[in-house]
């Protein structure tokens, strides 16, 4: 997966943000809300080259058992494409 | 005039959170007191030599590295502002690099030197907004108060060319003797470009470090304040929102508001610094006060914080009419110096308001 906006993800009073810049202003002037963990795959998303790898890393990360966290990795990417903040970077294996 | 008025949903919840934790969420850059236009009220203008007597302004690179340790501190929101910001020298430089930083911007603008290349700039990468403030609805206004004869117009081209670009704009102004005969013709000017403005009738009387002191006269008076309020209240709300508005002076708690600290956000969550890099908690209080670029962002604003909330507004403890009266800490200070003193202008303002809404039901 790969991220296909220009966002600057920030934390502030506990609360991760996605701050639109550059390009991205255009389609979008406000800011996007994350849970910790959604702040998390949606860091790390590129480093991982496989959903399974990236259900490795968030099981690394946090106390969560695979299934839950692929469920909800799953839900969050799955958002995240349909509103075009990320896209396939190989589409032959589907990530 | 701050950064995070208007504010949305996630914004309220950021702003609530960050002045409970005390996190630094906006502030504002003066970066300088030159500006084009020479109006009778400003508190900041400086002609070019009266500022090279007091100081010079300071690079982009010394404002991007206070960014740099604000946004450790958790500041999101930035207010660009001068004088008049599109004449500082690299404005753009510090623009593009403060949201590389991740910072959401907003610039205070009369809007008059707007250019196509600047708007196409700033249309490349948005910000949040662009406030322009409007002086008047012709150019005989902007003559007669800015000492800028064709200001209207070139304010409207300015507004125009940012329309083309799609960036949000927000109309902001202050009625004074000058251009209170042009109300609705402000806002007939909001409506064709449909826009958004907020007209003030209260004006702080600050002089800040000009040099000479503010005029009684360049505001109105507390009556003529207070109809000209009502009568854009009656320009922004609907019959029934005027009818609660009323309603609510009309029928205030009489008990007094025993609370004396300062209400709002300034030196909770919000900060100001001036180009000479004076770090306070809003534009108008000179005190507390504490220089960010020889302390570093992080020192000034515990400096800030521990300063602000000693200040106790102590001035209208009794007063009956706290609950419907704007007075503010930076009202008390601009009006009497002190924090212990009512600001009679400000209660003359509100008695007006009540009797004049009184006589009209």
């Amino acid at each position: 997966m790969k991220k296909t906006k220009e966002f600057i993800l920030r934390q502030i009073a506990d609360e991760y943000l996605l701050i639109p810049t550059g390009q991205t202003c255009e389609e979008f002037n406000g800011m996007i809300t994350l849970s910790e963990t959604a702040a998390y795959i949606y860091e790390h998303l590129e480093e991982a080259e496989s959903f399974e790898k990236l259900i490795e890393m968030i099981t690394q990360e946090y106390e969560i058992d695979p299934k839950t966290a692929a469920s909800d990795a799953y839900e969050l990417l799955n958002g995240m494409l349909k509103n075009g903040l990320i896209g396939l970077s190989d589409p032959k294996v589907n990530w | 005039m701050d950064a995070l008025d208007s504010a949305l949903k996630i914004e309220e919840r950021l702003v609530m959170k960050a002045t409970l934790a005390h996190i630094p969420l906006g502030g504002t850059f003066e970066l300088l007191p030159l500006c084009n236009m020479n109006c009778h009220m400003c508190f900041i203008r400086l002609s070019r030599e009266e500022m090279d007597l007091r100081g010079s302004l300071r690079s982009v690179e010394e404002w991007l590295e206070i960014a740099r340790q604000m946004k450790e501190s958790g500041t999101l929101f930035v207010l660009l502002t001068g004088g008049e910001p599109f004449l500082y020298p690299g404005f753009l430089d510090l623009y593009q690099g403060l949201k590389k930083l991740g910072m959401i911007i907003t610039i205070n603008t009369n809007g008059t030197l707007i250019t196509p290349q600047i708007a196409a700039a700033l249309g490349k990468d948005k910000p949040r907004r662009v406030n322009i403030t409007l002086y008047g609805a012709s150019n005989q206004t902007y003559e007669r108060l800015c000492h800028y004869p064709n200001g209207f117009d070139q304010t409207c081209k300015g507004i125009e060319l940012l329309l083309e670009q799609k960036i949000d704009i927000k109309l902001n102004g202050t009625i004074v003797p000058e251009n209170v005969h042009e109300i609705d013709a402000l806002f007939e000017i909001a409506k064709h470009y449909g826009l958004y403005i907020k007209m003030d009738t209260y004006m702080y009387p600050s002089s800040r470090e000009r040099l000479h002191p503010f005029h009684p006269e360049s505001r109105l008076s507390p009556k003529e304040a207070a109809q000209a309020a009502l009568k854009i209240k009656k320009h922004q709300m609907s019959q029934e929102e005027y009818t609660a508005y009323q309603n609510h002076m009309l029928n205030h708690p009489s008990l007094p508001n025993q609370d004396s600290s300062i209400q709002c956000r300034a030196g909770k969550s919000a900060f100001w610094i001036n180009w000479y890099g004076d770090m306070t908690s809003c534009i108008f209080m000179k005190k507390p006060g504490i220089n960010v670029f020889e302390n570093g962002f992080e020192k000034s604003w515990k400096y800030l914080l521990e300063n602000t909330s000693k200040i106790q507004l102590t001035g209208c403890l009794s007063c009956t009419k706290k609950s419907v009266c704007q007075v503010c800490a930076a009202c008390m200070y601009c009006e009497c110096g002190c924090f212990d003193q009512k600001p009679d202008y400000m209660c003359q303002y509100t008695d007006e308001l009540i009797k004049q809404l009184e006589d009209m039901k």
